[in-house]
């Protein structure tokens, strides 16, 4: 059998094609032209369930006999020069013959100029608005791009990577190439397999359907867009604008120009023209201005949509014209971020609250930590500080600070730290667009509160962290009552909290490097608090191996000292003195601890732990712990 | 932001002093200003608005920054510069500032003040009463500790950062005391001596000027050298000034205790002062206006 003489089945891309099609309502009698027909095992169905004529067409023989030896019309064509190919279709059909539609199954990634080809199949259908229904492989299936990430790319005899194939097609680029084709699609019927004909071999811990490895990989490109199954996109079109592209679609700048660095989003329900007046001017007066401002406007009546309008019309020019309003209407808190965080343009993109405040450097900050790691989070540190308002009689409502700065947040950003709770308030990080542009991530517009933390949780462990000690970032405990703790009860935050920690438990976790020791270190600190263990802590020389030279012979010398200056070692030591005077050994003196090696510390300290008189003098330590 | 009527005040000028400021920072300030500005003008609390600047800096680098601001399209009628060839300090270059111009009303402000849209307009807003003396914006982002009356916006003193004053009161006054105060304290100085005058000191919580502070690490505030040499000194002086002979006495040994250089010579510098006879006029010799409480010069909210 040929490989290419597949069977109909309504699972399969025939019976996608075959369903798009019925939608359209052919008419008795007219005509289903199949550019590229194969064996067009499609032509007894759509005549049987339409009485249409079908009439194949294709540059091979094979097919063409085998249409013909069953009673269905098929002609040779070759896509390849368009105005031979036009002459001897309108040669074929009936000048006064009605079009039901046109088909091209699996067949425009044979051509090398596809383009052509769809432009050929516009001339035929223009005038009668034929629909024209078409079907391509699906190039960034999850098998294929599992494998590629370990450096297979596994052509075969047919299917997703046919060996004869030209052109390679995700979702975007098959759209792209459609319009400059003329076609406007009007209907999607896409054929899905969970495991296509790349799946092999199927040991592969990229593919194995319960390697973590695979998992992860399988998650993220699940989230990136609806196509991580599809093996063939279906989709039907009808006649659209004809364009003037003359090349088939790729990427033409790499980088985007002219973008900012960063995207600021504000999120605000225009209740807070005070502090959002105040968190604009934070912005305009940064020391770096490569940013734009998106303010997200949630649920705003008219009269705050003005408010918010007025504030964005009193800024200065050079702020105004990188400042957009969006109106957010519907859903939770995490609504005007996803909108905001969608319709940046930044590199980065950050988020404000509307009673925000910020230091001058924090673009800054935030650009200078880009330089050397780019695509990371960036997280600069935020201090908390308690704030009420005032109200002035006609003057109105404004701001007030009660408290010193508070250090609530680390300087440093820690994943397993994060896991218990958010350590980071939002506008103390910037995300890479690309986490939302390409990969699909979202503010998760299921929680009502905490959304912050859930976000950063699931990107950090891929993106990883880059943080700086500065402060750039200030954080409003607003002590009257208008803050989020208060408008969610302790239940609201506790499910929301464990909606995250199962979202997170439920995945495959990246962990930064450094995590393996942390992690042993923590379990053995653990099992030890418990009595799980039977490990004498006494017998742990300290060094740890992720320390680097310096930091290891401190550890070392501190361990020294602790041990001679114990008192279980002191109060032995007229023993020892003593057998030392029996057996006739000279005085011991204590070696100058500044001077040891780090291979003297290690001997000294384990002929210490090693010794009788430590030994004996165990009951006294471990009396002393409990 | 409310229907009350607001004052029309004439004329307005803004001081600022400069000493080796990064062009690219006064742009800024610059900006923020004349969109204040032209809000202000719009709103009619003002009908002419200058800025000038007094430059202390060792060389006039800055003249060509600050005379690009001059343009036709501005909301400021004219930007003036002026290059004092020494380092006179805020004090007496405001002084100096001071001897020009004729505007109704002063603004004075620190070079890197960058003010909300909205910010003259509210400080305006106070002079509705004639009481007031001195109108104070609030800093941002991190605002100061002192204690203000919410319901009127009264206030023990007005920091210079951004304060709005009619030309009357300074004339009465006769400017600040820089014979006494180089950097520091000349603001609290001069606040008292306008509430000794029978003026109210206003804190405007609702005009906001960005003040470019920083922390430092834990949220700790960083203090630099001269913030600390000319604050203790202005602290002793300020304290002798304002008849507390024995607060003034009781830094001065505190200082000399210290073995910190910073307050060693700030104490040396206020003995040379009381042996050459050069301490200040005493004033407020029955504690009226002037309040000393934990080494501040006013009751504070908090503590940095």
């Amino acid at each position: 059998m040929n490989i290419y003489d597949n069977g109909f089945s309504d699972q399969n891309v025939y019976g996608h094609i075959a369903s798009l099609f019925a939608r359209f309502r052919p008419e008795e009698g007219s005509y289903f032209l199949d550019f590229g027909c194969g064996f067009g095992r499609l032509a007894e169905v759509i005549e049987d369930r339409h009485s249409v004529k079908y009439v194949g067409f294709d540059i091979n023989e094979p097919g063409i006999d085998s249409l013909r030896s069953r009673g269905v019309e098929a002609h040779y064509l070759d896509l390849g020069n368009v105005d031979v190919a036009y002459e001897q279709v309108a040669k074929v059909i009936p000048e006064a013959a009605k079009i039901a539609a046109l088909c091209t199954i699996d067949t425009l990634e044979h051509l090398p100029d596809p383009l052509s080809a769809l432009r050929l199949y516009a001339k035929i259908a223009r005038s009668q608005s034929a629909p024209l229904l078409v079907s391509v492989p699906n190039a960034a299936h999850t098998d294929i791009g599992a494998k590629l990430a370990i450096g297979r790319f596994d052509y075969t005899e047919a299917g997703l990577l046919d060996h004869t194939h030209m052109q390679y097609f995700t979702s975007d680029r098959f759209t792209s190439l459609m319009r400059d084709g003329g076609w406007h699609e009007v209907h999607r019927h896409d054929v899905t397999m969970i495991k296509s004909d790349q799946h092999f071999p199927a040991e592969l811990p990229v593919l194995a359907s319960k390697a973590p490895l695979a998992r992860l990989l399988n998650g993220l490109r699940e989230q990136a867009d609806d196509f991580a199954y599809v093996n063939q996109f279906v989709r039907a079109y009808l006649p659209g604008p004809v364009t003037a592209v003359t090349h088939v679609p790729y990427i033409d700048d790499r980088e985007s120009h002219g973008a900012p660095f960063l995207s600021v989003v504000i999120r605000t329900v225009g209740r807070r023209i005070e502090t959002l007046r105040e968190s604009l001017l934070c912005l305009s007066a940064q020391t770096d201005q490569d940013f734009e401002i998106l303010i997200a406007g949630h649920n705003l009546d008219v009269q705050r949509q003005i408010a918010v309008e007025s504030l964005v019309e009193e800024l200065q020019e050079s702020v105004r014209v990188r400042t957009r309003l969006l109106i957010v209407d519907g859903g939770g808190r995490s609504e005007p971020l996803n909108a905001g965080f969608l319709a940046a343009s930044g590199r980065y993109v950050a988020a404000f609250d509307d009673d925000d405040l910020v230091f001058g450097d924090w673009v800054e900050t935030f650009k200078l930590l880009e330089e050397k790691n780019s695509g990371q989070l960036l997280r600069a540190s935020a201090v908390a500080q308690d704030w009420d308002r005032v109200r002035r009689g006609s003057v109105g409502i404004a701001s007030r600070a009660i408290s010193g700065m508070k250090a609530l947040y680390p300087d440093k950003f820690e994943l397993l730290a994060h896991l218990v709770e958010n350590r980071t308030p939002l506008h103390s990080i910037a995300f890479p667009r690309v986490l939302f542009s390409d990969l699909g991530y979202r503010f998760d517009p299921s929680l009502s509160t905490a959304e912050d933390w859930d976000l950063i949780i699931r990107v950090s462990p891929l993106c990883g962290v880059a943080s700086a000690k500065t402060i750039t970032a200030l954080y409003r405990l607003w002590k009257d009552g208008d803050n989020s703790a208060s408008a969610h009860d302790q239940f609201e935050w506790q499910s929301n909290y464990f909606k995250t920690i199962r979202k997170i438990n439920d995945a495959p976790l990246l962990l930064p490097p450094g995590s393996a020791l942390k992690l042993r270190q923590m379990y053995l600190t653990i099992e030890r608090l418990q009595g799980h263990v039977e490990l004498d802590p006494d017998a742990v020389v300290v060094a740890d191996p992720s320390l680097d030279d310096n930091e290891r012979l401190e550890q070392l010398r501190s361990r020294y000292h602790e041990l001679v200056d114990s008192m279980s070692w002191k109060l032995t030591s007229p023993v020892r003195a003593l057998l030392r005077y029996l057996r006739g050994q000279p005085r011991a003196w204590s070696p100058k601890i500044w001077l040891m090696s780090e291979k003297d510390l290690d001997w000294n300290i384990r002929e210490i732990l090693n010794s009788k008189s430590w030994k004996l003098t165990r009951f006294l330590r471990v009396l002393r712990r409990r | 932001m409310t229907g009350e009527a607001l004052p029309a005040l004439g004329r307005l000028r803004v001081h600022s002093i400069l000493y080796g400021n990064e062009a690219h920072r006064i742009d800024q300030a610059v900006a923020h200003l004349e969109r204040a500005a032209h809000i202000a003008l719009k709103a009619g609390v003002f009908d002419n608005i200058v800025l000038a600047y007094g430059d202390c800096s060792p060389k006039d680098s800055l003249r060509t920054t600050v005379c690009s601001y001059d343009r036709e399209d501005s909301a400021l009628a004219s930007v003036e510069y002026h290059f004092f060839d020494a380092n006179l300090g805020s004090a007496q270059g405001h002084n100096r500032l001071l001897e020009k111009g004729d505007s109704e009303f002063v603004l004075i402000m620190n070079p890197d003040i960058m003010m909300a849209p909205n910010a003259i307009v509210e400080l305006a807003r106070v002079f509705s009463d004639k009481r007031v003396g001195m109108a104070e914006a609030k800093q941002l982002p991190i605002e100061h500790p002192k204690q203000y009356d919410a319901g009127t916006g009264d206030t023990p003193w007005a920091a210079t950062a951004c304060t709005l004053i009619p030309r009357d009161v300074i004339s009465t006054l006769t400017g600040f005391d820089h014979e006494t105060f180089f950097l520091y304290c000349d603001d609290v100085d001069f606040s008292w001596r306008v509430k000794l005058a029978g003026y109210r000191v206003v804190y405007c919580p609702a005009a906001a000027a960005y003040h470019d502070k920083r922390l430092g690490e834990g949220g700790q505030w960083n203090v630099g050298w001269a913030e600390k040499y000319y604050s203790a000194e202005a602290a002793m002086l300020l304290a002798y000034k304002y008849s507390r002979e024995d607060l003034a006495k009781e830094m001065l040994g505190y200082f000399e205790r210290s073995e910190d250089p910073v307050w060693l010579k700030a104490a040396g510098e206020f003995v040379r002062r009381e042996k050459s006879n050069e301490l200040p006029k005493q004033l407020d010799k029955d504690h009226k206006v002037a309040v000393f409480i934990d080494g501040a010069y006013a009751k504070h909210r908090f503590k940095m």
